[in-house]
């Protein structure tokens, strides 16, 4: 990381932190949400740096968001103890979903992630006890910290915002390492990376365990704001809006997705703001901007500067 | 010591035996050449050696151990590396990313210590490493460049610097001279002996005899999937009768391709043919494995379009137009690899190939035409592994014959085939050519038709130019 | 024991409705490659417009049955002819258009149907067969399963018996060698949806009158549709009606004597097992090399 990329985190850091204080208490729930939305986007693209698209991402969340429910709730553990633990659970069962998953490859792996999802959503809503069926477990403490009240929206924006800083360090330091050129060169050419000696194997898995780690943590974030989770938070339907961030920002580089997720949220907050459209038209909406960017913008938002640029200059764009 | 011994490794695919009972041994820091016709199983003998098949018998013995079937990256991570047919690269990764993939056994980290950056000295180690490789391959000034962009003869040299990297005892090296220039291929032979110095064994599949001469000590020569002859160069040279092509006169051109370019992205396929094939003429497109032949059959045929060029069959353009309507001018391409409807019955791939006929009549005495003469039953449903692979090959020409076509143009119709076999099908083809439909052929069957009995009834015309590939 | 039978009965009638679902899945992924995960919510426009036509403005259903078919196969074709063909040479990116059509289309129907509680059509078909004191068999369900067997009837013969049947059959093997031999790659496709659409309806429009119609019904028939498709075999059109009627027994009874549910993810466990032994489908062939 140059001087300069730090000088920006630093700046977009600061401008994070003053930035509840100018908003209205239903726009700071907002900004919660979004940071965990972030983190899920992010931990979701290490998952298809190996050309894997999975459908079980938003699933996972849901394991560690039950997992840290759970625990906090039957078993009487503090929020910070049962966080890491949801994502360590989250981990584990992705761990033990490689073994089947990845004897698959492309649509296969898509529909066989996507069957193993629903299969565990219907596990939450057919077993009420432990996991309370359809409407879930709700009442679920806030974490404590000596006399911060995080049931209020501006300290657990700056627990989350923390969290999800580390958790964005941890992802690119990844991304950047060894590591993440050898899960690059999984998706470009594994028999390539095979004939030096690459475990293409491993290295999906390795994406799939790490990622569903980051993304177990932000839904235990994400239910203990809440103070409610249910199956229903983890379904299909949530996993597109993931797939459509990823996809409008741009999933070539480290920042693409979080574009994405930001610009259509604030998008989204425009068009209820200005009254326009009705609420449930939303789904439509987001529907029709991902068709317009798959047919007009594949590279995503975040390689529309470089197009234009080159617009520009006259080249052949 | 042997280092690498290949013993009766046995492989079929279905009902095709692709390698038989094949035995032979590589001694350390030697060069070996592994030659034979195209389809004699040298590819799919590397894919036995590199794991990424397993033999149906035989063992393949490494260093002391039997490596037959264990997965290619475990074989890699031995010091068993492979490289690959024409040029595969991580194409979005920069040339030192490229090379320092390479070295994934010696440098690689595990997550912790790529988060905490506590592997920094292995991995400057590896970057290092990689800059002498690149140095030594001639690659260091080009280093932040993205592969895809290379010019071709780069390109080879960074194929070869990721398996160098990758410390190798033994090289697999798949057609490394495939579509070179003289001068390329001298700096590969430069190169390879490099190698050699290093200590590194090397077996090549190789189909420039230049280069095979030249380089390898001794030649292993596969045909038909079975082991052929060994020795050293010029026992096998002396064993090899030679043939060449004859000119013929001119006639009428059916097709002519002016100035064609074909890219794909960026990267251009081929580039300024000029090709001219004459009405009843037999014409024969030859060159080394990459050099653009398959891909200038399917310009013509409109599954590719050209970037650059015309193509002109009996007057009118054709290369805007889409592959069922240039097929309803004339032309039938048999594509590589036979492509038959595996699910289909054979009628029903008869029939298929006369799509755009609306004859019935005269259908069905085509259909039965065909199969009388070439003793493939019709009715029965075609299974990839039970009907043979002649009976394919003919029942794929039979198919493309279907739509009564002027031109017919095949790409390799000979490949994997008995010799037998092969013969049988040259002498329908010629039948073709001479009789029934007269038509113009075409056809990219690289060294058996030269040594076919002389084709009386047509105007020969051997079109020996080699395809030129795109060079900085 | 007459629960028996009535499980039997019932599974021969669901099995019809998956394997209308499944034949259009199937179809359209063969030919031109892509999944299309709003195919569950062309079924339900298909149930939209007989709600809308029969229940709301008293066409006859008969006559609906048609109109609906019609309604889901033009929106077939002009997903293929905006999203499918331009995005050809990348499957992914027609799975996401599809994606985004499943949003709109459910946007759509909650827009004409208006929320509140799920819609019902009432069956035009009142009488109900008795064969025994506890086997009853409404007509209403034996005219849905005689018209879903006619129709894949019809399919089965298009697809075997006819040139353009062979055409799309080729296509689905080998979209190139198909093109040599001048068959329109474009055209095929479009007959591909075409029917496959007209199936996602005709089920749609047969199913209205059985089942509560709301705009997330297709989200279960297309869970059903893949683990039909995944387990008679990609791209097999007999394996897939085969595993319909199978899986379909095997849904009923389970939820006859245990709970849906649990069928649903028994369902979904052996769809994956399926793919971990066999990923090419119980009567799926082999490809090799």
């Amino acid at each position: 990381m140059t001087i300069k990329n730090l000088i920006i985190c630093a700046v977009i850091l600061a401008g994070l932190v003053a930035l509840p204080h100018f908003l209205a208490f239903n726009f700071q729930d907002l900004l919660i949400f979004l940071a965990v939305n972030v983190l899920v986007v992010v931990s979701y693209r290490l998952v298809t740096l190996t050309g894997e698209w999975s459908l079980i991402h938003v699933v996972m969340m849901g394991v560690g968001a039950y997992t840290s429910a759970m625990l906090s709730k039957m078993a009487g553990f503090p929020f910070w103890v049962s966080m890491p633990i949801a994502g360590l659970t989250a981990a584990g069962i992705a761990a033990l979903l490689c073994f089947p998953l990845f004897r698959m490859t492309q649509f296969y792996f898509l529909i066989g992630s996507f069957a193993a999802g629903e299969a565990i959503r219907l596990v939450w809503i057919y077993f009420i006890d432990p996991f309370g069926g359809s409407s879930g477990i709700n009442n679920l403490p806030a974490p404590e910290l000596g006399d911060i009240d995080f049931y209020e929206p501006i300290p657990y924006f700056y627990m989350t915002l923390i969290v999800v800083t580390i958790s964005l360090f941890i992802l690119y330091r990844i991304e950047t390492s060894r590591v993440g050129l050898t899960l690059n060169a999984v998706h470009w050419k594994a028999p390539l990376a095979e004939s030096v000696g690459v475990d293409t194997w491993k290295y999906r898995s390795l994406a799939l365990i790490v990622g569903s780690f980051f993304v177990g943590i932000a839904g235990a974030l994400k239910v203990h704001y809440l103070g409610v989770v249910t199956p229903h938070q983890f379904g299909i339907g949530v996993m597109v809006f993931v797939l459509i961030w990823v996809i409008v920002g741009g999933y070539a580089t480290f920042v693409g997705p979080i574009i994405g997720v930001i610009v259509l949220t604030v998008f989204d907050q425009f068009l209820r703001a200005s009254g326009f459209v009705d609420p449930s038209v939303q789904p439509a909406i987001y529907g029709a901007v991902l068709i317009i960017s798959i047919l007009f913008m594949p590279e995503g938002l975040e390689a529309l500067p470089k197009r234009i640029k080159a617009r520009m200059k006259g080249g052949n764009a | 010591m042997a280092l690498l011994e290949v013993k009766n490794v046995t492989k079929q695919f279905g009902g095709l035996t692709a390698l038989n009972d094949v035995s032979f041994s590589v001694e350390k820091g030697e060069i070996r050449g592994l030659i034979g016709p195209n389809g004699a199983g040298k590819s799919t003998m590397f894919k036995n050696i590199s794991g990424f098949y397993t033999p149906t018998k035989g063992e393949v013995v490494y260093d002391g151990k039997n490596i037959a079937g264990t997965h290619p990256c475990k074989v890699s991570s031995m010091g068993l590396v492979r490289t690959f047919q024409e040029c595969t690269l991580f194409n979005e990764f920069t040339v030192f990313e490229n090379a320092l993939m390479g070295c994934h056994m010696s440098a690689r980290s595990n997550l912790f210590s790529a988060i905490l950056g506590t592997d920094r000295q292995r991995q400057k180690q590896a970057r290092e490493k990689t800059m002498e490789v690149l140095e030594f391959m001639g690659l260091a000034d080009r280093k932040d460049q993205l592969a895809g962009e290379l010019p071709l003869g780069s390109q080879r040299a960074l194929a070869m610097a990721i398996p160098l990297n990758a410390d190798p005892k033994l090289l697999l090296m798949d057609e490394p001279f495939a579509g070179m220039n003289p001068e390329e291929t001298n700096h590969m032979m430069e190169l390879t002996r490099k190698l050699q110095d290093k200590g590194i064994t090397i077996v090549l599949v190789e189909h420039d005899m230049k280069a095979v001469m030249g380089l390898c000590g001794y030649l292993t020569v596969l045909n038909f999937g079975s082991l052929l002859a060994e020795g050293t160069p010029e026992e096998i040279r002396n064993n090899e009768k030679s043939d060449s092509g004859i000119s013929g006169g001119l006639v009428n051109m059916l097709l002519t391709m002016k100035d064609v370019e074909v890219s794909y992205k960026n990267i251009k396929a081929v580039k300024k043919i000029d090709i001219e094939v004459p009405d009843g003429g037999f014409v024969t497109l030859i060159g080394s494995n990459g050099a653009g032949k398959s891909t200038t059959l399917r310009v013509i045929s409109g599954l590719v379009h050209p970037s650059k060029g015309e193509i002109t069959f009996e007057g009118q353009r054709i290369d805007k137009l889409s592959a069922d309507k240039i097929l309803k001018l004339g032309i039938a391409h048999v594509p590589e690899g036979r492509r038959i409807f595996k699910d289909l019955t054979v009628e029903e791939n008869l029939r298929l190939g006369a799509f755009i006929r609306n004859d019935k009549a005269e259908l069905k005495r085509t259909l039965r035409r065909f199969s009388i003469a070439s003793r493939v039953c019709v009715n029965g449903v075609l299974r990839w592994h039970v009907v043979s692979g002649g009976e394919q090959q003919m029942v794929s020409i039979g198919r493309a014959l279907m739509s009564r076509p002027k031109l017919l143009m095949l790409d390799e119709p000979s490949l994997g085939l008995a010799p037998i076999i092969v013969q049988e099908i040259a002498k329908i083809l010629l039948e073709i050519n001479a009789r029934v439909w007269r038509l113009s052929l075409w056809n990219r069957m690289q060294n058996w038709l030269w040594r076919l009995p002389s084709m009386p009834m047509c105007s020969k015309r051997v079109l020996s130019r080699w395809m030129e590939k795109p060079r900085p | 024991m007459e629960l028996f039978l009535q499980s039997i009965v019932n599974s021969l009638i669901q099995g019809g409705f998956f394997a209308l679902w499944a034949v259009g899945l199937v179809l359209i992924f063969g030919v031109m490659g892509v999944v299309n995960f709003a195919h569950g919510e062309l079924v339900m426009v298909g149930a939209y417009t007989v709600w809308l036509l029969h229940a709301q403005n008293d066409v006859p259903f008969l006559l609906t049955i048609p109109i609906a078919v019609i309604v889901v196969m033009v929106i077939g074709l002009i997903m293929e002819r905006f999203l499918f063909r331009p995005n050809r040479s990348d499957p992914l990116a027609g799975l996401i258009c599809s994606i985004g059509v499943l949003f709109i289309l459910q946007v759509i129907a909650h827009e004409v149907g208006g929320t509140g509680p799920a819609k019902q059509v009432a069956p035009p078909f009142n009488e109900i067969l008795v064969i025994s004191d506890s086997l009853r068999i409404p007509v209403q369900r034996l005219f849905s399963l005689a018209v879903a067997i006619t129709s894949l009837g019809v399919l089965w013969y298009f697809l075997t018996k006819t040139k353009l049947g062979w055409a799309l059959r080729a296509v689905a093997l080998d979209r190139e060698a198909s093109a040599l031999q001048g068959i329109n790659i474009n055209r095929i496709s479009m007959i591909a949806i075409g029917v496959g659409a007209a199936m996602a309806g005709l089920a749609g429009a047969l199913m209205a009158p059985l089942q509560n119609i709301t705009p997330h019904m297709g989200h279960n028939v297309i869970i059903t549709a893949f683990i039909v498709t995944i387990v008679g075999g990609v791209g097999s059109l007999s394996g897939a009606v085969a595993a319909a009627f199978i899986y379909a027994a095997f849904h009923t009874f389970v939820t006859a004597y245990f709970n849906g549910t649990i069928a649903t993810i028994c369902g979904l466990l052996i769809m994956v097992l399926v793919l971990i032994i066999k990923p090419t489908g119980i009567m799926g062939v082999k490809v090799s090399e």
